[in-house]
This record gives C-alpha cells, structure tokens and sequence, in this order.
C-alpha cells in the first residue's frame, strides 16, 4: 500500500499566496535598501574617524562592522521608534589587561569630542548609541580580541561592566548563513496570476531562513506587546536556524520551526528542566539565560509558541481569506501590505492588464478567459 | 456563460428573465462565494452576493458600493458602461471579481481601493435602461 502524504494545504496555489504575503510583509518591516546603505555609509565614516591620526584608539586598530539583525538580514520595524542597529567596535588587542568601563568611556569621549557625533550620543548601559533621528539609532559595542578562545573570539562588556564577557557574532554570522541552506524565496515572474508589486525596493528575493526570523521577530512584538518578558531576537533567531531544514515555502518553513520549537518544550518539560538556547559557534553561552530566574518569562514564551504553532496550522490547513487572521498575527503592517497590492492591482486594471478565470480568479489579461473592462463602481455612500 | 464559467447554473423564466447561480472567488486566497446574477429585459443585471454575509469594515456600519439591497444587489459599473449588447460573461463577471476583491481590501483597510463613485440614488433608476432584445448567452 502506497503511503499518501498529507498536504498542507489545500492547493498550490494557496500555499504561494500565503508565501508571497509573507514576502511582501516581511519587505515592509524590514531595513529599506536605501537606510541600509545609510546606515553602511555612516558606519563607514565612523570607522575612518576611529582610525585616523589624533584618534584614542589610533594605535589599536579599530574595526567597525555590524552584528545581530543587520548582518543577518533579519532586521524588523520596531512598533515604536526607529531601527535599533547594533555594531561591535573591535580593537586588535586582547582583552587582557584593558578594561571594560575603561573603554567604554574612552569611546563615549571619542564620540562627544567630536562636533557631528557631540549632540547624538548617549552613554548606555554596555555600548554607546548614536541618535540618527528619524532613521536609526546604531549601538556601537566596544570589544578586544580573544584570540586564544577562537580567531574570531572577541570579549565585550557584560551587563554588570565588572567584567569581559565573551562573544563570537562574526562566528554567529557564518553559522546563521549556513543553517539557512542558501534557500532562497523570490516572488515568482512568471506566476499565472497577477503581476508582483513594482516597488518592491530592489528585494526580489532572501532566504527563507531570514523570512522566517523576520516574522517570529514582529509576532513576538504583536503578541507580547502589553505583557512582560518577550522573548529576546537572539532566542528566537537560534532556535529557528537550528531547527530549520531547508524548507522552500515560507509558510511550510515557519509551521515547521514553530513545531519543532513545540517538540523541544516537550521534550524539555518531560526532563524537567526549561529548555536552553545556547550559543551554538561560543561554549558556555546561554542565550536564554534570563529565563533562569524569571519562571512566568519561560511560562510565556512556551504558551506563545504553542498558541502561534496551533493557529499557524490552523491558518495553513483551512480555507478561505487569511487577511484577519495575518492581522491578529502580525499587525498593521498586514493591511498596510494589502492596501499595496489592492493599488497595484487597481493599476494594472487601469491599464487593462487583468482578466479572470473560469473560477472568478483574477489573473493577468493573457491567461484570462474574459479580459476586465473599464468600469466604476457605483452605488450609495457607505 | 456556459462556456467559460461552467460552475454557473442557468434558469430560465418565461423567456423574460434568466438567473445565474454558482460559486465564484476573485483570489485564490479568497473565501468562495455563492453568487447570483439576475437579468431582465429591460433592466440592468442584478448581482448578488448569496453566501457568505459580508463582514464590515472596522467602524463601518454598511457595505460601500451596493445599492439598497446590500450584498443582494451589489454595484459594479454606471449605468453608460453596460449596454444591451453586451455579453454578461464577458463584461459582468470580470466586474464582480473585481468588486469582491476590493471588498476583501476594504474589511482590512477600510479604504475601497477600486476608486468609484457616489451618486444619489435617484441616478441609479431602473427605468432608464432601454427595452432590449434577450441577450445571447455564452
């Protein structure tokens, strides 16, 4: 007897629907290319600053680079406020003997020194954060070398300022970047139904992995927006790249993160213990350290990803317009990413682009059995 | 009609009058409709949206661009954009996927994205329309 695989969902059709919404929402919530490029240029500048003669850490050989969402292609719009971009200052001298508070003054001095940075700068807890306004803030993370923990090793201040604590995004980076299989989602071309948005800002295609994150990130901020303890980015982030495996469809890859998340809760409870995020390239690290002592933390999270997986298939398996049910999940961005497509789609009307199927499908004039002709619609005032 | 929407159930009245029943969708993401569409001599079709009842928009207290009847008598063009001569499938059916799809935007958005218009409902009499010949089924 042939074994038969259950689909998903109920068509193909339905399934890159689902996918492309999903795209397209996680393009509106993303870094546009054009304040990546910002962001690139100003970082940039500031590395040049920091190497230049006169500069505190002239004899130290600064680098600047970016680490977490934006090197990882994952950033999300937060609900308030602008970009939070975080960037490591690393200097090429170990560790020992410097200081953490140290350093971090000297960088803050640096920053306040200087006439462009003076007025933008602010003293955080363990990195300094320059204000850009209506575009981003940057926390910039000072670091030394770890060289004898691994080439890319680098030590940062911890929390406490009292001391080093050890760190290896470059590392992070490259692992994320493997675990993503390089599968990348593109809106498909050549699709039998309306065209893709025009102004997709250069975003033709990311990885799924990437998508993925992207949209764990913005339901953890819908969801837990009036409660305490979301999950922290970095948590999420790992657990979907390890348990991600090379799945094609967005929304085929999403379900399976967030069961496989479900299955590890389990696993965890039957064990007794909660379930630990660890830094998978730094030994010792515990990403979710901060469940340690905050048990109603762990407690939400886990009812939060077993309510997200159930819905999500609920949502995958059934039937009918997912609009409300996006909306209840990710937020306003969802009807900000229809009302697009509805402009678009009004567009190609204008421009007799359209037709429909058999079915009523609206679907691009050269595949239609009926092409649309002008039209108005009419009628009473609502 | 027959040809290119077989899902579309004829009845014919006294030769005066035919309706159209059948399931209908404009995306594929759509919920699936029971539309009906209903044709005279001498009027302008009738379409009605049969199942399910149409959601509201957010703070909105009625359906935009219906005539008095609600989803039982929908709006999808002027009345100089449709003539006698017209085939229904052709010209009628592509309209009603269009409305349904700027309906589905509407509930999210609140904003009917298919630009129209608003006239007083005097405009919209059925007397206007010309005694006409039984149009030809496709």
């Amino acid at each position: 007897m042939v074994a038969i695989k259950t689909l998903l969902f109920k068509s193909a059709a339905r399934r890159e629907g689902f996918d492309d919404l999903l795209f397209e929402i996680c393009d509106e919530l993303q870094l546009s290319p054009s304040k990546h490029s910002l962001a690139e240029q100003r970082y940039h500048t500031i590395g040049a600053k920091l190497c230049a003669p006169g500069s505190p850490f002239a004899f130290e050989d600064p680098t600047i680079y970016p680490q977490g969402s934006m090197r990882l292609g994952t950033t999300v719009h937060p609900i308030d406020g602008p970009f939070d971009l975080d960037f490591v200052c690393q200097l090429s001298v170990p560790y020992r003997p410097a200081n953490p508070m140290e350093l971090l003054e000297r960088l803050f001095s640096f920053f306040k020194a200087n006439d462009v940075y003076k007025d933008m700068v602010e003293r955080m807890n363990r990195c300094v954060r320059l204000n850009y306004a209506d575009d981003f803030y940057m926390d910039i993370l000072p670091a030394c070398t770890d060289k004898a923990s691994g080439e890319t090793c680098i030590q940062v201040p911890d929390r406490t300022l009292k001391c080093w604590k050890g760190s290896d995004p470059k590392k992070y980076a490259a692992w994320f970047e493997q675990r993503s299989q390089y599968r990348m989602y593109k809106i498909a071309a050549a699709r039998d139904a309306v065209q893709p948005l025009p102004d997709l800002e250069g975003t033709v295609e990311k990885e799924v992995l990437q998508l993925v994150v992207q949209l764990l990130k913005r339901w953890r901020d819908i969801f837990y927006s009036e409660k305490h303890f979301p999950p922290i980015s970095v948590v999420l982030t790992t657990l979907a790249a390890d348990v991600y495996r090379g799945e094609e469809s967005i929304s085929e890859a999403l379900l399976n993160c967030l069961e496989g998340v479900v299955q590890r809760l389990d696993a965890a409870h039957v064990s007794g213990k909660r379930l630990s995020v660890m830094n998978p390239v730094h030994a010792g690290e515990d990403f979710s350290e901060r469940w340690n002592n905050r048990d109603n933390a762990y407690r939400e999270f886990e009812r939060g990803m077993r309510q997200f997986a159930k819905e999500w298939r609920q949502l995958c398996e059934g039937d009918g317009n997912p609009n409300a049910a996006f909306k209840a999940l990710f937020g306003e961005v969802v009807p900000t990413v229809i009302e697009k497509q509805a402009r678009h789609t009004q567009s190609l009307r204008e421009n007799q682009k359209l037709g429909i199927k058999s079915t009523g499908v609206i679907t691009s004039a050269s595949s239609a059995v009926s092409p649309m002709r002008p039209n108005t619609n009419h009628g009473d005032v609502p | 009609m027959k040809l290119k929407h077989p899902q579309m159930i004829a009845s014919v009245e006294r030769q005066r009058s035919i309706t159209w029943i059948g399931r209908w969708r404009p995306s594929e993401l759509s919920d699936e409709y029971t539309i009906r569409v209903f044709y005279r001599q001498g009027t302008r079709p009738k379409i009605s949206i049969l199942q399910p009842k149409l959601a509201l928009a957010h703070g909105q207290e009625k359906l935009p661009h219906v005539y008095e009847e609600g989803q039982d008598d929908i709006c999808v063009h002027r009345h100089e954009e449709w003539n006698k001569g017209m085939f229904i499938a052709s010209t009628i059916m592509p309209w009603i996927s269009q409305w349904l799809y700027f309906y589905e935007a509407w509930v999210v958005t609140g904003k009917w994205l298919g630009k129209g218009t608003h006239p007083s409902r005097r405009e919209h009499s059925d007397s206007q329309a010309d005694k006409t010949e039984f149009p030809r089924q496709v």
